[in-house]
């Protein structure tokens, strides 16, 4: 008998969690294909690392940007490799309930069930991010309480307000932590001369991005491709660079809190004075943005336990209590 | 003769009887599955089927 899935098919990583079984698998949303022949060459953590670093006749790519699918048939293969390396069988053809960001189209909502379904998923359903994130990091939503969780994911920014098993107030906007790596590239650029690689900016955002002061404010060497001479040159950004760097996307996700906010019912938004709001996702990593978010909203922002698995997780406890919980899923609620 | 009909009437009476059975559940009672299935001691077994198969940790300092 099929084992049936969850999958946070993510713009930045895909877990996948198998009913009965927990999360069986977490890596980069990546996919590397042979331009010439269309084969696959890798995928996941192994085609991560090829970004960037691949010759003309190899294209390493994330098939989703801001958590929708630019490439429809790679995005297939993709969840059909997803399916056989958690060891469904062609033949199988599990239940799947897919994480997708609140703020995608009708067209990109098909887009993701239609690549699942022909990747041999008996029946595909599809769960808003923010929902998911609120099960899986285990907030009292089943209550009558103002829950709200701000998933700041790769492609997309979320925030939601949850009362009584239902979203209340959404409000999404099409930023995440991407866009944080290219604001970090084109600072270098514009400021330094050097052209640098996605990868390179990331690992920038990890060493010493923040958004607000802290207390190490050590710097980082960044080695790219000098714009003017052509040849390897390395240049030491300061957080405070970065900081300005990254502002301005930081501004416009925090500004989309502010709009949820400011859309739930004054019943609830009194419980977010007590309770706080939940930050979940890789992008609430970044150092200092639970205290930037809490002193622009004067609301307590708390970390939720799993950051990066709790949307995941949720979508697992959704296919655990699959009928009791399908009137949650998209296409139900129309 | 009389065996055909006594069929038939079994026949109908379990099939109404299955039919029955898949009635959708009305709105209050499929919302209190909802909401019970949210609840934090149903999302309790999901943690525990992911604690069972996450390794155990070993501590850093063993050698």
């Amino acid at each position: 008998m099929a084992r049936d899935l969850a999958i946070d098919l993510g713009t930045a990583n895909t877990l996948v969690y198998m009913k009965g079984r927990g999360i069986v698998l977490n890596e980069p949303s990546v996919i590397a294909v042979n331009r010439q022949t269309g084969e696959v060459l890798a995928t996941g953590r192994e085609a991560w690392q090829m970004i960037g670093r691949t010759p003309g006749y190899i294209v390493a790519v994330r098939p989703l940007r801001g958590g929708a699918i630019t490439d429809f048939e790679i995005t297939e293969r993709m969840i059909r490799l997803l399916l056989q390396r958690v060891g469904v069988s062609r033949f199988a053809r599990p239940k799947v309930v897919i994480c997708v960001p609140s703020a995608i189209t009708e067209v990109e909502r098909r887009a993701v069930t239609d690549a699942a379904r022909r990747a041999g998923a008996a029946d595909a359903q599809l769960i808003e991010q923010p929902m998911a994130a609120a099960i899986g990091a285990d907030l009292p939503i089943d209550e009558p309480i103002g829950n709200m969780v701000i998933d700041i994911g790769g492609g997309t920014s979320e925030s939601a307000v949850i009362s009584l098993g239902g979203i209340v107030a959404l409000e999404a906007v099409r930023v995440g932590s991407f866009d944080i790596d290219a604001a970090i590239q084109a600072y270098v650029r514009r400021e330094h001369g050097i052209a640098i690689g996605e990868r390179t900016a990331e690992e920038v955002k990890v060493a010493i991005g923040s958004a607000a002061e802290t207390e190490d404010e050590s710097q980082a060497e960044v080695r790219g491709r000098d714009l003017m001479t052509g040849l390897p040159r390395t240049v030491v950004l300061t957080p405070e660079e970065v900081r300005f760097a990254i502002d301005d996307t930081l501004s416009s996700i925090i500004d989309s809190v502010k709009r949820c906010l400011a859309k739930a019912p004054p019943e609830l938004a009194q419980d977010f004075l007590v309770r706080g709001m939940y930050l979940v996702g890789g992008g609430g990593l970044l150092r200092g943005l639970p205290q930037r978010i809490e002193k622009e909203t004067n609301v307590p922002v708390r970390m939720s336990n799993m950051p990066l698995e709790a949307v995941v997780m949720g979508a697992g406890h959704c296919i655990e209590h699959y009928d009791a919980l399908k009137t949650m899923f998209m296409g139900a609620r129309r | 003769m009389i065996w055909v009909y006594v069929a038939a009437v079994v026949i109908m009476v379990v099939a109404t009887w299955l039919l029955r059975g898949r009635k959708p559940d009305s709105g209050m009672t499929s919302y209190r599955k909802h909401i019970d299935a949210l609840s934090s001691e149903s999302r309790r077994g999901v943690r525990e089927v992911n604690e069972r198969r996450r390794p155990p940790r070993r501590d850093d300092t063993d050698n």
